[in-house]
């Protein structure tokens, strides 16, 4: 699987950067086929997440506590970012700092399922992020990602032929 | 010395992008932005004192439950609750201080005791009220005790 790291310039605002992934030489990042899937019949549940990363970008910064707690092993910085007050979907993040964050996919939670690995569509996005969140953190730690502009941009390199390759 | 560059991500901009950002209102992104604004000062108030999330809601007489739905920015706080949480951690949530504006004065006063002197209603306390689009001909035609709120000009 190839992906790569691509800059959602519409979102990114003074407070923090905003990202998603590309997979394989796709048309649309993971967060915009989340939007493409969800945003017409859960259009109040989308816009609510869009006054959050608005939020975020704008104003308050990408802070843990508007999150649901990690979803992953240890290390793997994957977030909930829900639909508050209706909480009808899930979509998943990479927060890597207060100031930078990687939207992924998601979708509908079904009322009868208690954790997202009982549901298909949503243990599929979460581990494509893991996936993507282990090959980032390992090039962070190898410097071949790093912060610019004061922790406010990733700079380096973002494309990802096959995350197997990295060590 | 060489300036040096850095390789940043590739831009995307898009029509669903475009799509997902007109959702909703201004207004609704606002009410959004202030939850979460007040919970982040309240967090970073925590945090400067040191206090944890378990002795925060024994302050406050919550379950830590409440406090991690305060802090998770969809609260919509009433304003009791913020005023116990400012006086408690000491921090500033709402502006009520700020100085009130000056009051608008008014008065009742008998139409039969106004006087127009220089295209001011005056009445014989020596003040003069400045009424628009009251024409006065009409209102000095009514009946004696009829009254008019004037505002002070």
């Amino acid at each position: 699987m190839k992906f790569e790291l691509i800059k959602l310039h519409q979102l990114c605002g003074r407070r923090a950067t905003v990202y998603s992934v590309s997979i394989d030489d796709e048309e649309y990042t993971l967060f915009e086929k989340f939007l493409i899937e969800n945003q017409k019949e859960y259009e109040k549940e989308v816009s609510h997440i869009k006054s959050q990363i608005k939020a975020m970008a704008q104003s308050t910064g990408v802070r843990d506590r508007y999150f649901k707690k990690p979803e992953g092993k240890p290390g793997q910085d994957i977030w909930d970012l829900r639909d508050q007050p209706y909480r009808h979907l899930r979509m998943y993040c990479m927060r890597i700092t207060g100031a930078v964050i990687i939207l992924g996919g998601g979708g509908p939670k079904p009322k009868e399922i208690r954790a997202f690995q009982e549901n298909p569509k949503l243990h599929w996005e979460n581990n494509q992020l893991r996936m993507v969140s282990d090959a980032i953190t390992q090039r962070i730690k190898d410097g071949d990602i790093y912060w610019i502009n004061d922790g406010l941009e990733l700079a380096g390199d973002f494309i990802f032929d096959d995350p197997t390759d990295d060590p | 010395m060489k300036k040096q560059i850095h390789k940043t991500a590739r831009i995307r901009t898009s029509s669903v992008l475009e799509a997902f950002l007109s959702l909703g209102s201004p207004e609704e992104d606002k009410r959004v932005e202030n939850r979460m604004v007040l919970a982040a000062k309240i967090d970073d108030a925590l945090k400067a004192q040191g206090i944890g999330k378990k002795q925060f809601a024994d302050m406050m007489g919550q379950k830590p439950s409440v406090i991690t739905k305060w802090l998770s920015g969809g609260h919509n706080f009433t304003v009791d609750t913020l005023t116990d949480i400012q006086r408690v951690l000491d921090v500033r949530l709402l502006a009520l201080d700020e100085a009130m504006p000056q009051q608008q004065v008014y008065r009742y006063v008998a139409i039969s005791s106004v006087q127009i002197i220089e295209n001011k209603w005056c009445i014989d306390d020596g003040q003069s009220y400045s009424l628009p689009n009251i024409p006065v001909e009409s209102a000095k035609t009514t009946p004696q005790h009829f009254q008019r709120e004037l505002k002070l000009a």
